[in-house]
């Protein structure tokens, strides 16, 4: 070869590829032609020439697997071969086994007597046992470790279906179940060895490269516990003889690649119930004996995983287990804690993510297993949070530790549940502030989202421990739209906190008002639909009083008076909001027969409109029907009080900036005397809507027409209900109205607001019904006739 | 009879050649239990004339020493030929050719002389067209056996002379081949070993037994105590030595791979080795007084710089008898050795 220096290694290596599978080709042929025509030696010799092949000390094991495939699935016509030979024709099996091994190669020898050794179980000439007992022998013979490994892949993939296991053809004089298991590890334990030593021989110089060939050769080494995996082993089988030597070949290999395949291939392999037969040893094995470079945690981790689901299947079958097993299945925690914690005690063989992982699994383990047990869920929460304390948090075990915060949220679908874990919140107090936020952002989201109520007072505050990130300032690089996001989530939190009784519901409140107060960025958010809350509670009270019925230590003041000192620190951070929330308590607490409390709120609400908002005529447009409404509204206020705050509306919508919104206001003030019974009050029904057309008198038609229309409707509507007014100002309104809609066509577009014809022509069309009905309630037929025919 | 009997077996005639001065004769011996009789496929003799025409191998019978001999000597002769004689004798000639480098020599060591028929004084017997005559060797002495190696053969024929009174002697000779199977030795202990270099290479071996039959097998074990070279293989040869007064010549008879690789120390290797598919004798020790053959099994190891260290151990193979019985073996002596698998091959790539 040194004479083609310019072949890189790998074009190298696809040369000598392709050279051996050239050669393996034509001996399988002439291999194949000489068995057609029954030439023993002939089919001999080329079987051999072609399993030479195999020889060589070239190839990478990635190249020399792609030639043994080649050469494997050759063999399989040698094999037939053989078996017609035996079968059909009358040749002696013990023969060909003896003819086989005259062949110089050790190689191409024990590839042959591997086959012949296979043809003479099937053809049970011989126990099966005594065979396989020879050929896991002598191939000991290849200690090369790719050529030795292939080998003995072959010896297993060749018998694996000749094995003597309970019931099948083998069984009996072939020999037992027993020697099939010894089979197996025994060359188990020869490819172990042979794998390991590729590394100790550094047969390849570059680890690198080293570490992934024999990654690529581990299914070799694998293939046997699968086999064994496949064999039927009584758990006292496994237990007895298995699982010790095994455990004691993984051990012995003191190999980190092996140990850590090995152990992973033993947790896939076997069922559930064996490992559980045994986990404390089979722990104990885990933490005491394998390399300090092993990745233990992946492996406690995997088996953590396939118990968990295992309980999970126990669980729901209906199938009884037997007593052991459900003990072991009690216990297990403790074993894996104690196994994690003898894990933890040696150097180097848990990182700290690697430990928070251990507990990630246990916590799922647990939740699978025994979801009723929050104490060990809880301690699982302690012992991390302890562990964890005063270092420093990679996002790998940020990512891990939130996993763990929100696994039980996910596995209970509620938040209630965890309110149990008394160390959730120290573990989370671990994290930074924006993954504490977002995990109490979660839990918060799940809550919502099960719906489920929180009930007591206890868990009303643990929830505010839960979720401390969303409502204090922790973070400071939160911008006012995440606090926004946040505060409706905790918002809508407040509909969750539920109680039959009413006193506690309202402890509930006010425990929850402590909390909401303490933030002043954050109160309006929350503060608000609190306080909307405390109405309704304020309601519930009042209704109950009414009934007779129990309600403790709560009253409808002591409820008002707090939500009137939380409206007090709230108006400092929302006006608006503010008014409009005093208008409703105001009107909850008229409901509630709390004049004196009702008149204070709307006491605050006009002082708030002149001092706060005196300058905004939008906001004041926007807040005066409301608070005409509401004053309207009101039923338990004395005349004097009403009056005052009647004047006082009336003189803010003569205060308006523009003339068509004073009309408009002064329109709307018109329902404020309509339940007066002094007659000096009742007469400013029809003055406000004097006053009304006055203001619009000299604006342009096109703002002044919908507003004429609206005052029209008024008139109608105080004429249909009282009898304060008379039918000639609705006439000579009428009059102008429908003149001004004939002449003027266009008018001003407003969204959602239908235009003044249309109005009009239903206004019309209204008016004409009750005329053709006949209403008895008002005199309908006196509106002019002539001035409904535009 | 006789016809059906050519035609039945036509290897046991001899490949009889037409010789003399216009004379044409054949002679042919056979044997009476030759149906029966064990036979072997052997190269023809070094030098003899069969050797140098055809290179080929020759099936002989086979007998035992002691054993007597009898059949039939068939002289046929050329179509409307008469052949006249004084005298036809047989001889059983047990001979051994040594050839050293500076000196041939041939001892006769058993010379048995059978005179079947002879004339009377002045007279002629007549053989026209065919003649048959019996002949038997009560017991005929066969110390050693058959044996063609590079210093020494050992052979064994009968010769046919015709004596006639005008010509030359018609002699024609037909060889046998000698095989004395022995009792079993008493059992031995096994052999085992241990050799090393010290502190680079630790092993122990071991053999099931000290002597084989030439069908046996070995059966052994390689323990590696310690192993601080290289190890590339290791294979175990096979070496036969033949001794002739003092010179000697050693043959490595057969090479067997058995470890392929390195083995750590710890390591326990299984050897198995069948004996049947080599060319192989017993072990002969001062036959006649003049050689002997010895076997040797030897173990050698070979490292990555092609190093090798061996270490011989000598067996004694003896001849074990086969049950009489009315199949013909397969020729255990056979040149191809084995079932046409290759021989060891120890040039990797």
């Amino acid at each position: 070869m040194s004479d083609l220096p310019t072949l890189t290694p790998e074009e190298q290596q696809e040369k000598w590829l392709a050279e051996a599978q050239k050669m393996v080709r034509q001996h399988a042929y002439s291999m194949k032609n000489a068995s057609h025509g029954r030439n023993l030696s002939e089919v001999l010799k080329h079987g051999a020439l072609m399993l030479a092949e195999l020889r060589t000390s070239n190839l990478s094991p990635q190249n020399y697997y792609e030639l043994y495939s080649m050469v494997q699935d050759e063999m399989q016509h040698l094999e037939s071969y053989f078996y017609e030979e035996v079968t059909l024709h009358g040749r002696k099996v013990e023969d060909l086994y003896e003819i086989v091994q005259h062949a110089g190669n050790i190689v191409p020898r024990l590839y042959l007597l591997i086959t012949v050794g296979s043809v003479y179980i099937k053809t049970k000439e011989a126990p099966a046992k005594d065979i396989l007992k020879d050929l896991v022998e002598m191939c000991k013979g290849v200690q090369h470790p790719t050529r030795g490994l292939f080998l003995r892949h072959y010896l297993s993939t060749v018998t694996k279906n000749k094995l003597p296991d309970i019931g099948n053809d083998y069984e009996g004089e072939g020999g037992s179940v027993e020697d099939s298991v010894d089979f197996v590890l025994q060359n188990f334990k020869e490819m172990v060895w042979l794998w390991v030593r590729m590394e100790k021989k550094q047969i390849i110089a570059d680890p690198t490269r080293r570490d992934k060939e024999r990654q690529t050769l581990r299914q070799l080494v694998g293939f046997n516990l699968t086999r064994i995996g496949s064999l039927e082993i009584s758990l006292q089988m496994y237990v007895d003889v298995v699982m010790p030597k095994i455990l004691d070949v993984i051990a012995n290999s003191t190999d980190v690649i092996a140990q850590q395949y090995l152990t992973e291939v033993l947790i896939q392999v076997f069922p559930d119930e064996f490992h559980l037969a045994k986990i404390d040893d089979l722990l104990k094995m885990f933490c005491t004996q394998l390399m300090p470079d092993v990745n233990i945690q992946e492996i406690l981790t995997s088996l953590m995983d396939r118990l968990g689901k295992y309980a999970v299947e126990v669980k729901e079958s209906s199938e009884r287990k037997k007593k052991w097993e459900r003990n072991a299945l009690a216990t297990m925690f403790d074993s894996f804690r104690n196994a994690i914690s003898e894990a933890e005690q040696r150097p180097n063989s848990l990182s700290d993510t690697d430990y928070i992982s251990t507990q990630l699994s246990l916590l799922k383990l647990v939740l699978q297993a025994y979801p009723e047990q929050v104490d060990r869920v809880n301690e699982l929460f302690a012992t991390t949070a302890k562990y964890l304390e005063g270092k420093e948090l990679n996002s790998k075990m940020v990512s891990l530790v939130r996993q763990m915060l929100t696994r039980p949220l996910s596995h209970y679908g509620s938040m209630t549940s965890i309110l149990d874990f008394d160390d959730w919140p120290s573990l989370l107090q671990l994290l930074d502030s924006r993954p504490r936020r977002e995990v109490s952002r979660e839990l918060c989201e799940a809550a919502l989202q099960s719906g489920q109520p929180v009930e007591t007072v206890e868990h009303v505050s643990k929830v505010f421990e839960f979720v401390k990130p969303l409502i204090s300032s922790e973070d400071e690089t939160l911008d006012d739209e995440d606090i926004e996001e946040d505060q409706i989530l905790v918002a809508k939190m407040i509909h969750l906190f539920k109680s039959d009784s009413l006193s506690t519901q309202f402890k509930i409140y006010s425990a929850a008002r402590k909390q909401f107060g303490r933030d002043e960025k954050r109160m309006r958010y929350t503060l608000f639909p609190l306080v909307f809350s405390f109405l309704r509670l304020a309601l519930k009270v009042k209704k109950a009083i009414d009934n007779e019925e129990e309600v403790g230590k709560v009253s409808v003041e002591r409820i008002l008076t707090y939500v009137a000192q939380t409206l007090e620190v709230l108006s400092g951070q929302d006006s608006k909001q503010s008014l409009s929330t005093y208008l409703q308590a105001a009107r909850t607490a008229d409901k509630c027969d709390q004049a004196e409390s009702c008149n204070d709120m709307l006491d605050r609400a006009f002082q708030l409109y002149e001092e706060d908002i005196s300058s905004d005529s939008k906001v004041q447009i926007q807040l005066l029907p409301s608070m005409v409404s509401s004053v309207a509204s009101l039923r338990r206020l004395d005349e004097e009080s009403l009056e005052k705050f009647n004047t006082k509306l009336c003189s803010y919508s003569a205060k308006l900036l523009k003339k068509p919104d004073q009309a408009r206001a002064a329109c709307s003030c018109a329902v404020l005397f309509m339940r007066s019974k002094n007659e000096e009050q009742q007469a400013r029904v029809a003055e406000c809507l004097q006053k009304a057309q006055k203001f619009i008198s000299n604006v342009s038609d096109a703002q002044a027409t919908p507003i004429f229309v609206d005052i029209l409707n008024r008139y109608l509507y105080f004429f249909a209900k009282t009898n304060l007014i008379d039918i000639k100002p609705i006439n000579v309104l009428w009059k102008i109205v429908s003149k001004k809609i004939v002449e003027c066509a266009d008018f001003d577009d407003i969204p959602g607001v239908a235009p003044p014809d249309v109005h009009y022509a239903n206004t019309v069309d209204y008016v004409r019904e009750r005329q053709a009905d006949g209403d008895e309630t008002a005199e309908w037929s006196q509106i002019d006739a002539r001035s409904l025919e535009a | 009879q006789f016809l059906y009997f050519i035609e039945l077996n036509p290897h046991m005639f001899s490949r009889g050649q037409i010789l003399g001065f216009g004379t044409a004769v054949d002679i042919n011996v056979t044997f009476e239990d030759a149906a029966n009789r064990k036979r072997v496929l052997v190269p023809h003799w070094h030098g003899s004339p069969q050797a140098q025409q055809e290179k080929g191998l020759q099936t002989l019978y086979v007998f035992n020493d002691k054993e007597p001999m009898s059949g039939e000597i068939i002289i046929t002769t050329a179509p409307d030929e008469v052949v006249e004689y004084n005298l036809l004798k047989l001889e059983f000639m047990g001979q051994m050719n040594t050839a050293t480098s500076d000196l041939r020599q041939t001892i006769e060591f058993n010379q048995t002389l059978l005179e079947l028929e002879k004339a009377a004084p002045n007279t002629t017997n007549q053989i026209d067209c065919v003649k048959v005559v019996n002949y038997t060797f009560p017991s005929l002495s066969k110390p050693a056996e058959s044996y063609n190696g590079l210093t020494t053969q050992i052979r064994y024929f009968l010769r046919v002379t015709i004596q006639r009174a005008y010509a030359p002697e018609i002699v024609e000779e037909h060889d046998i081949w000698v095989q004395n199977p022995s009792p079993p030795p008493p059992p031995s202990k096994g052999i085992k070993m241990e050799v090393g270099l010290e502190k680079c290479l630790h092993i122990e071996f071991e053999y099931d037994k000290k002597s084989y039959h030439l069908q046996d097998q070995v059966q052994g074990k390689i323990f590696f105590l310690t192993v601080r070279i290289r190890i590339k293989y290791m294979e175990l040869s096979l070496l036969k030595r033949e001794t002739l007064g003092t010179y000697f010549d050693n043959e490595t008879i057969a090479k067997f791979e058995v470890m392929d690789g390195h083995p750590v120390h710890g390591e326990t290797i299984p050897v198995r080795v069948f004996l049947a598919p080599f060319k192989l004798t017993p072990t002969y020790t001062k036959v006649l007084d003049k050689f002997s053959v010895r076997y040797f099994l030897n173990l050698v190891l070979v490292d990555e710089e092609d190093r090798r260290y061996y270490k011989q151990q000598e067996i004694l193979l003896w001849r074990k008898a086969t049950p009489a019985s009315k199949s013909v073996e397969p020729p255990a002596e056979d040149e191809n050795g084995g079932e046409g698998l290759n021989p060891v091959a120890s040039d990797k790539k």
